[in-house]
C-alpha cells in the first residue's frame, strides 16, 4: 500500500514540476542546444559561441525552476556544484551571472546578445528565441 | 613581525573587500567581488605540521596567498602572491624558527579568448601538465603531499605564452602550446625563482581529452635551465572520476640528449568518498632518478575531512622503502 501511495505521489511531484525553456537574444548566432552544450556553457566550459561571448543566467538557488534546470540538464546535485565553483574559483572562474526572477532574465535576454537563460513556459514571448525545451 | 605583518595586510585586504562588496553575500571559497567592479579576490593558506621518522618534528605555515582575478569583454587575468613557508620552526631546534619575508609571483598572466576555440595566455601560469598540477594547492588537493612526479619531470610554472585550442563535443578536446623564451617573471622583482626547476627556455605541447567521467591527458616538453641543463619529457595520465569515487594515476619519463635521466617516475591514486565530507585515499608512488641517485618506491595513506569544503583538515602517513623517509603529515587548509 505505502509503495502505492509513494508511486502516486512521485508521478503528482513530477506533472507539477514546472517546464522551462532556455532562451537567448534573437541576435544570438545560436539556434538551438544540446544538454551537454549548456551544461558546458553553465559550467563555464564554454564562454563564445564562434565570436560571441555568452552570459550564463542563474536564478537564485532556492528557486525551484533552478532545481530543475540543474537536476535535468547539469545532472550535479546542489552540494558537487558548489564544490565545482569553488576549485573554479582558484582558476579565475565565477559561478553565472544571478538574477531575481524570471522576467529580469527574460528582460536581460533581450538586451545583451550572449545571454542564456532560463524562464517558465508561461512567461515566453517572441522578442526572444527558444534553444531549448524541458521535456 | 614579518609573520604578523602579512597577517596584518591579509585581513586588512579582506575587511576592505568585504566593506566594498556591496550586496554581494560573501560565502567562504569563494571570492568577493570588490564593488562592482571586474575585480574578485580571494587567497587561500594552508598549516603543516611533520614528523618524519628519526627527524625532528615540524610546523610551517605553508602557503599564504592573496588571488585578484576578473575578467572585461574577451580578456581576463589572474594575480596570484603567495608566501611560502612563511613561518616554520622545527621542535627541539630552537635556532630553527624562520620567517620568510617577501611574496612570490606565483600566477601572473592575462588570457585573450579569441572565440570559443583559441585563447592566448601571457605570463606566468601553472603549466597545463597532467593533472595534478592543474589543482595544486593544498586545500584542493586530495592529500597534504603532492605526488613527486609533480616536483621532478616538468616545470611546475611557465613564464611565457599558453596557446590553447578546445574543441566540445561528445568529448572534449583541449590541445595545449606551452612557449617560454626566458626567464622567470618572479627575476623582474627578485632573485628567489620560485618554481621547482630554474628555467629560461620551456616548450611544451599536450592533449586532453575528456567526458563526463573519464579523462586523458598526453604531454610532451623541453626546458633548459640556467646552468645550460637540457632535459625532455614525456607524461601520459588519466581521471576517472564519479561521485562516490575518483581513480588517477600519471606516468613520465625525462631524458636529456645523452641519457635517460628519470627512466620512470609515476603514481596511481585511488580516493574514496563517504558521508559528503569524509575522503580515503591510497597512492602508490615509484621513481628512479638518476641526476639523484635516487629511486624510491613508496605507499601513502590519507584521510581528509572537510567541514565544510573550501576547509581541508587532513592527515596521511607515507611508507617508503627508505624507513628514514616515513613520515606522518597533519595540516590546516582553509580557501577563501
Amino acid at each position: 500500500m505505502m509503495r502505492v501511495y509513494f508511486l502516486i505521489m512521485l508521478v503528482v511531484v513530477s506533472l507539477s514540476a514546472e517546464k522551462f525553456v532556455l532562451i537567448t537574444n534573437k541576435d544570438n548566432p545560436i539556434k538551438s542546444l544540446t544538454r551537454d552544450e549548456i551544461k558546458s556553457i553553465y559550467l563555464k566550459k564554454r564562454r563564445f559561441w564562434d565570436e560571441t561571448k555568452l552570459t550564463a543566467l542563474n536564478l537564485p538557488p532556492q528557486s525551484s525552476l533552478r532545481q530543475n534546470f540543474e537536476k535535468d540538464i547539469l545532472g550535479m546535485s546542489a552540494k558537487e556544484l558548489e564544490n565545482y565553483w569553488m576549485r573554479q574559483h582558484y582558476k579565475g572562474q565565477r559561478p553565472p551571472y544571478r538574477l531575481n526572477s524570471p522576467k529580469s532574465v527574460l528582460m536581460f535576454v533581450k538586451k545583451l546578445k550572449g545571454a542564456i537563460g532560463y524562464i517558465p513556459q508561461s512567461l515566453l514571448d517572441k522578442e526572444v528565441r527558444v534553444i531549448y525545451k524541458s521535456i | 613581525m614579518a609573520l604578523l605583518r602579512y597577517i596584518y595586510i591579509t585581513i586588512l585586504l579582506s575587511l576592505l573587500t568585504l566593506s566594498q562588496a556591496g550586496e554581494n553575500k560573501y560565502q567562504l571559497g569563494k571570492g568577493l567581488q570588490v564593488g562592482s567592479l571586474p575585480l574578485y579576490i580571494g587567497g587561500y593558506f594552508s598549516f603543516e605540521y611533520e614528523h618524519s621518522y628519526g627527524k625532528n618534528r615540524s610546523l610551517t605555515l605553508d602557503d599564504v596567498a592573496v588571488m585578484l582575478y576578473g575578467d572585461y569583454n574577451n580578456f581576463s587575468y589572474m594575480i596570484e602572491l603567495e608566501a611560502e613557508d612563511l613561518y616554520n620552526e622545527v621542535y627541539g631546534d630552537e635556532e630553527s624558527e624562520e620567517v620568510q619575508d617577501h611574496f612570490h609571483i606565483e600566477r601572473f598572466y592575462v588570457d585573450y579568448e579569441f572565440n570559443d576555440r583559441y585563447m592566448l595566455r601571457v605570463g606566468k601560469y601553472n603549466s597545463p601538465i597532467g593533472f595534478w598540477n592543474l589543482n595544486p594547492i593544498n586545500v584542493l588537493r586530495d592529500t597534504s603531499s603532492s605526488p613527486t612526479i609533480v616536483e621532478q619531470l616538468f616545470p611546475v610554472f611557465s613564464s611565457g605564452i599558453d596557446l590553447r585550442y578546445t574543441q566540445e563535443k561528445e568529448m572534449s578536446t583541449t590541445i595545449h602550446f606551452i612557449a617560454q623564451e626566458n626567464k622567470d617573471i618572479e627575476t623582474l622583482i627578485n632573485d628567489d625563482i620560485y618554481n621547482n626547476f630554474d628555467v629560461n627556455r620551456h616548450y611544451g605541447a599536450g592533449v586532453t581529452l575528456q567526458n563526463d567521467a573519464m579523462s586523458y591527458q598526453f604531454s610532451a616538453g623541453y626546458f633548459r635551465t640556467l646552468m645550460d641543463d637540457e632535459y625532455y619529457y614525456l607524461l601520459a595520465a588519466f581521471k576517472y572520476q564519479d561521485s562516490s569515487f575518483k581513480l588517477q594515476g600519471e606516468i613520465g619519463t625525462q631524458f636529456s640528449e645523452d641519457e635517460s635521466t628519470i627512466p620512470y617516475i609515476a603514481y596511481l591514486q585511488y580516493a574514496k568518498y563517504f558521508q559528503e565530507k569524509h575522503e580515503a585515499i591510497v597512492r602508490v608512488e615509484s621513481y628512479h632518478n638518476k641526476i639523484e641517485d635516487r629511486s624510491d618506491n613508496f605507499v601513502v595513506l590519507g584521510y581528509t575531512y572537510r567541514p565544510l569544503y573550501p576547509i581541508a583538515l587532513k592527515s596521511e602517513y607515507q611508507w617508503h622503502s627508505y624507513k628514514q623517509e616515513n613520515k606522518l603529515l597533519l595540516s590546516i587548509s582553509v580557501l577563501f
